[in-house]
């Protein structure tokens, strides 16, 4: 009894300590191997196998790990045949009870087939799975020749002990595995950034050594790895900077943050071949096992600086450009200013003289003079207005655009109401229809409306009743506005003359005007950003197309109103 | 006292003056113009020797008509002399002109013009505006009281 106990306890012991040695193995396929001969020293056998199933949980693997017989050599060679016939029955039988198998003499027994002959050169035979909670991953195998003795309880129990033991070692160390598996991928990931970066990468310790430079570090500045590592950081800095280089680096250090270095002042790079380059450095603390890094981003400043110059060169042409302009507006300026004054004076003189000498000529007087008087007086008239169209014109040119949110239907009745009293004896039938509210200069609008609505009072001056019309429509998701009547129309070989300064399509005894109107109005139009356009046939109708600046139109509750038909 | 109803008429287009005085005249209002040709000319006229005596007797303009484009010395300085002196900055001064810039408009309020007139280019306008000039600020309009003495200015 006492015998008995010793050696169990000696047997205990020995598992415990393969079990420490089991957990001390840092690699899975040593632990696997080592698994057979610990099992051989827990329990004596001629023969002992580990064996791993396949992810399918039901058959053997190419993977097993046997030691015994078959290193032993020799006549027991023979055995070795009936192994894995005897394998794959006690695996079947084990996957259905989950449970240790013991055979006494396995020739003896019937496990449901057939097994070779040689397998009687085997006696007793004990399997034990190896399970977890979830499933059966493999299994332990140990067999005695005909000739030793028999597997005890005992020897059930310890083996049984001692998978559990093995199956929690192989776990955690598959569970490693997989970490390690994991990180080394990241840490793969992190190199290839490190390396694959645009920027030059440079980590430097605390005493300003660098520690690890990035493959554009080279790259940048013509060293290779070596050469950098291991070296001060001010192999990287112009040599004009090397001596207070240290000490600001030290600044540095004493109270890191991510930032970027000098800001605001021009940082250079030194290259191997001693030639300089401008960079921009960002800099960020790195607390590491190591201790403190501080991580140099360097990008390559050349080609930032050279855009930077070349926008200031742009700036600079560009002011020059304003300044030339501003000059040219203010010659503009000088000149109508002298137009309005200078002009202005003779014409008043011819009028007036004109006038003294008709009212000193009386009434007796010879009619052709008469006429001749009045001829000169109507010309000045006339040239008179000219001036004030084209100042009118040019102070267009150099005012900005007062934009606020006009309502068109009030800028369009306003200048209808003007125009009825401009012409109390005509038949006109106005058709208004609802306008929408807009962002515009509603001065120059009105100028607009103003131009265009009495163009076509004027030119249907021989309609009996006269039709004018002003309509809105979306077109391509612009608002256009229409102001079109049914007068003596024009020519549209002629459209394209319409909008130019002084050009006039109808005689001046017909129907007056200066022919600054509509390049006015034009003027107008293309400040807002828009376009005009007109329609026409000869003697029947003309239309005048316009929109205005695109994305200032809102709808206004206008569009909810019938068309408002006014007659005169 | 044959200078009480002097009007002063500083511009250099001759034709503008003739054209001016002969309105004027058409209403008995011409019988004391005076015509001045510069900028220059209307500063000595009116600060030049002579001066402490006009002020002493009385002997000032009713009325300044002013042109801006004057040579030498231009219309809005001529202004800021007569309004920035004791001594004139009573006597009514009319801008006449032919500009309708802003800036020259502003130039003359600020200045303190009495009235800002654009010359019209049709004549008949043109003499109905200084006909009602000269008849409201010679007739209409109550000036400032005469102070004789200089040394109360």
């Amino acid at each position: 009894m006492t015998t008995l106990l010793l050696e169990d306890n000696i047997r205990l012991s020995t598992i415990g300590k393969l079990c420490l040695k089991l957990a001390g193995e840092r690699d899975p396929e040593m632990l696997l191997q080592g698994v057979s001969q610990l099992a051989r020293q827990i329990v004596p056998a001629h023969y002992a196998s580990l064996g791993i199933l396949e992810g399918d949980g039901q058959t053997v693997s190419g993977r097993v790990f046997s030691s015994g017989i078959d290193g032993a050599g020799g006549a027991d060679a023979a055995v070795m045949p009936a192994i894995p016939v005897l394998r794959a029955a006690l695996l079947a039988n084990m996957l259905e009870t989950r449970r240790a198998l013991r055979l006494r003499d396995v020739a003896s027994e019937s496990l449901g087939f057939d097994l070779q002959p040689e397998v009687h050169h085997l006696s007793s035979v004990l399997g034990v799975p190896l399970s977890n909670s979830l499933r059966v991953w493999g299994f332990l195998l140990l067999a005695n020749r005909f000739d030793a003795d028999e597997f005890s309880d005992q020897d059930e129990q310890l083996v049984v002990a001692f998978a559990g033991h093995v199956t929690l070692a192989y776990e955690r160390m598959e569970e490693q595995r997989r970490a390690d598996d994991e990180l080394g991928e990241e840490k793969a990931v992190f190199e290839a950034m490190f390396e694959s970066a645009p920027d030059a990468i440079a980590a430097v310790n605390e005493r300003g050594r660098i520690v690890m430079v990035n493959a554009q570090t080279q790259n940048l500045f013509g060293y290779t790895r070596a050469e950098l590592v291991g070296q001060l950081v001010e192999i990287l800095v112009p040599e004009r900077f090397r001596a207070t280089h240290p000490s600001r680096r030290q600044q540095y250090s004493s109270s890191p943050r991510r930032r970027p270095m000098g800001e605001g002042l021009e940082l250079f790079g030194r290259r191997k071949d001693t030639s300089e380059f401008a960079v921009d450095i960002m800099l960020s603390p790195l607390e590491t096992k190591r201790g403190k890094l501080i991580l140099s981003v360097v990008r390559d400043a050349t080609a930032r600086k050279q855009n930077e110059e070349r926008i200031q060169q742009l700036n600079r042409s560009l002011e020059q450009h304003v300044e030339e302009l501003q000059t040219a507006n203010q010659e503009l300026e000088t000149f109508s200013y002298s137009v309005s004054h200078d002009l202005r004076a003779p014409l008043r003189q011819i009028d007036g003289f004109a006038r003294i000498l008709r009212e000193r000529m009386g009434p007796q007087s010879d009619p052709d003079s008469s006429h001749y008087l009045k001829r000169i007086q109507d010309a000045a008239t006339r040239m008179g207005s000219l001036l004030e169209g084209l100042l009118d014109l040019a102070r267009l040119g150099r005012q900005g655009l007062r934009v606020q949110a006009t309502d068109l239907n009030l800028l369009a009745r306003e200048v209808v109401e003007e125009l009825k009293l401009e012409v109390p004896n005509r038949q006109i039938e106005w058709i208004l229809a609802p306008l929408p509210i807009i962002n515009c200069d509603s001065v120059l609008v009105k100028a607009v409306f103003s131009n265009l609505l009495s163009n076509a009072v004027k030119f249907t001056r021989l309609r009996e009743c006269a039709i004018i019309r002003v309509g809105q429509r979306l077109e391509n998701g612009e608002t256009v506005i229409s102001v079109g009547d049914n007068g003596v129309g024009f020519n549209m070989k002629y459209a394209d003359k319409l909008f130019g300064i002084f050009q006039r399509l109808h005689r001046s005894q017909d129907f007056a005007g200066t022919g600054i109107g509509l390049a006015t109005v034009q003027r107008i139009i293309k400040k807002h950003g828009g376009r005009i356009w007109a329609e026409a046939e000869l003697n029947s109708y003309a239309t005048f197309h316009f929109t205005l600046l695109p994305g200032s139109l809102e709808q206004g509750d206008g569009s909810k109103h019938e068309n408002e038909v006014l007659h005169e | 006292m044959s200078n009480d109803n002097e009007i002063l008429l500083i511009d250099d287009d001759e034709a503008d003056v003739e054209l001016a005085l002969h309105a004027l005249r058409e209403n008995k209002l011409g019988n004391h113009i005076h015509v001045l040709r510069d900028g220059e000319e209307a500063l000595d006229y009116l600060f030049g020797p002579g001066r402490e005596a006009r002020v002493a007797s009385g002997h000032m303009p009713r009325l300044i008509l002013l042109d801006l484009k004057l040579p030498k010395v231009d219309g809005i300085e001529v202004l800021r002399r007569l309004k920035s002196d004791a001594a004139t900055k009573f006597i009514p001064v009319v801008i006449l002109t032919s500009s309708k810039e802003q800036r020259d408009m502003v130039r003359g309020y600020d200045l303190g013009v009495n009235s800002y007139i654009q010359k019209p280019v049709d004549f008949d306008q043109f003499r109905k505006i200084v006909t009602q000039v000269g008849l409201y600020w010679l007739v209409i309009n109550q000036p400032a009281p005469i102070r004789a003495k200089p040394e109360l200015i």
